[in-house]
């Protein structure tokens, strides 16, 4: 996949060309306001029409920003899955969570309501969460952020979609729950070899499922590499930054825990 | 004894169908001391009841049961309303903490107009050099919150609670929705603050890495109780509840260097 991008007026991002390899995790970091969810949307065409779009997404041949809407909606949702950040809001409170995920796996697999609630249960139950008949029937409010978070990725993984892009999928996720999250992604990647780009001003999280780096500034790539030269040897100075800061917070961790 | 938690307990009704209502306990007899001029980290998660106490400390809601000492006044007495003086707060959500309609120097003026009679220009003159207490310029003095990035706005928020010569503040998850990297950046400028003006801290936050960086006690906090108290920081790792521990490894997996990057996949 290629992606080359160019906006207009206000330039939020310029000149981005980035390719994504199967079954490899890209990972994008920056920090908040340099552009990075803004590009995900744009590859799948979920910006509104006053941003003007220039360049090329090419999925296996297809160009998502050019092609027609009913050929996007058929790829998005189906081949690309999207995770996004706040797992609270993402979820529609109205319904319980057995009812949103049938509802999405119908739509976008074309089975039966019967069909899609056993797939439901064992999404959940893949995603290691306990009573999974319960949580099923459950409103998202009664569930806490990293269960939501992992329905969601249950949600995405039963698709089976070719790429999954996930937007700070454990920012708003409590610390003891972010590393499993990061282990369910780790899993996906061996289990099902789905792509996936995977978003985050973590250094630290993107460090542990990432195969490439893209390190993003003020809507510019400044650096780019696989995650072993990225972290290793930074050569940007802003990846420098990002890097020194995150290790000043460990280092004085490490120090207490040795 | 700068602040004294005495057995509190809290509880909220919550309604279940139209008639019933069922009582949600979220404290459940709760006691700890604050001592000056020291850093005191609350960790616990989502739900865990540790934000319910920030707000009874800061006085905006009343525990069911129990006391809250500041200098050895009772903060829910009549003779408490001076003492909240003694008190401020920086929430999370920066941007709701703010009045959008407020620029930052109606923002910074509105304590410093409550409790200190100043002249106009005295008043400017003092949220100037807050604002260049907590790394800002004058420049910024009649913009508006949307103008500016959240580590700033958080950093106004920071002004505006050191502007009443507080005791102490409670920093209520006030650094989860900010960037790693500027993350660091406000750390840095809370201990610089403690170290320049004398204050203390209550740092409430589920991240146990940056209560290590700024924290000089952790107290861990579950299901509305205090689990385990750790009352040198260079103890942490000889946690012994359950709870705690799991904490400790899932920062500690977090954690590993960067640098040795083979070892570290979680995979």
């Amino acid at each position: 996949m290629d992606f080359k991008d160019y906006k207009d007026v206000v330039h939020i991002i310029r000149d981005i060309s980035f390719s994504l390899k199967k079954n490899h995790c890209l990972g994008i970091v920056g920090e908040s306001g340099s552009g990075k969810s803004i590009t995900c949307r744009a590859i799948l065409g979920l910006l509104g029409k006053n941003f003007n779009i220039e360049g090329d997404a090419f999925f296996e041949g297809i160009n998502l920003l050019k092609a027609d809407k009913r050929r996007i909606r058929r790829i998005r949702g189906k081949e690309v899955s999207m995770i996004l950040q706040n797992p609270m809001t993402s979820f529609d409170p109205l319904y319980s969570i057995e009812n949103q995920m049938i509802e999405t796996l119908v739509e976008n697999l074309g089975i039966s309501i019967s069909e899609a609630k056993p797939l439901c249960l064992k999404a959940v139950e893949e995603m290691n969460i306990i009573n999974p008949k319960v949580v099923l029937k459950k409103y998202p409010h009664e569930l806490s952020g990293g269960m939501l978070q992992r329905v969601m990725i249950g949600i995405a993984l039963t698709l089976k979609p070719q790429i999954i892009i996930a937007d700070e999928p454990t920012t708003a996720v409590d610390s003891a729950n972010q590393i499993k999250v990061l282990k369910e992604f780790a899993n996906i990647k061996e289990k099902y070899h789905t792509s996936m780009i995977f978003i985050s001003h973590d250094l630290g999280a993107i460090s542990k499922v990432a195969d490439d780096i893209i390190v993003m500034k003020d809507g510019r790539i400044v650096e780019q590499g696989t995650a072993k030269e990225i972290l290793n040897s930074p050569k940007n100075h802003h990846t420098k930054y990002l890097i020194d800061t995150r290790k000043s917070l460990v280092d004085r961790f490490n120090y207490i825990i040795k | 004894m700068l602040l004294q938690v005495e057995n509190v307990y809290k509880s909220y009704s919550k309604s279940c169908g139209i008639i019933k209502k069922e009582k949600l306990q979220v404290l459940k007899g709760v006691s700890f001391k604050l001592h000056r001029s020291e850093c005191l980290g609350i960790i616990g998660e989502s739900g865990s009841g540790k934000s319910t106490l920030g707000r009874l400390i800061i006085g905006v809601e009343k525990p069911d049961n129990g006391n809250i000492f500041i200098n050895n006044t009772n903060i829910n007495s009549s003779r408490g309303k001076s003492i909240k003086k003694d008190v401020s707060v920086v929430f999370q959500d920066y941007f709701s903490s703010v009045n959008p309609r407020f620029k930052i120097i109606d923002i910074i003026s509105e304590p410093i107009r409550v409790y200190e009679k100043l002249s106009k220009k005295d008043t400017t003159l003092k949220i100037i050099n807050l604002l260049e207490r907590v790394g800002l310029s004058k420049k910024f003095l009649s913009r508006y919150p949307h103008e500016l990035s959240g580590g700033q706005l958080q950093r106004v928020c920071i002004a505006r609670a050191i502007a009443t010569k507080p005791k102490f503040i409670v920093l209520d998850e006030a650094i989860s929705s900010l960037d790693v990297s500027i993350q660091v950046q406000i750390l840095d400028l809370l201990k610089e603050l403690k170290n320049d003006i004398d204050i203390s801290y209550i740092f409430i936050t589920h991240d146990l890495t940056a209560v290590t960086y700024i924290c000089d006690r952790v107290i861990f906090f579950h299901d509305g109780n205090i689990v385990e108290q750790v009352d040198n920081i260079e103890d942490l790792k000889n946690v012994k509840n359950d709870y705690s521990k799991n904490l400790l490894q899932a920062a500690t997996q977090m954690n590993v260097r960067e640098a040795i990057y083979e070892n570290q996949r979680v995979s």
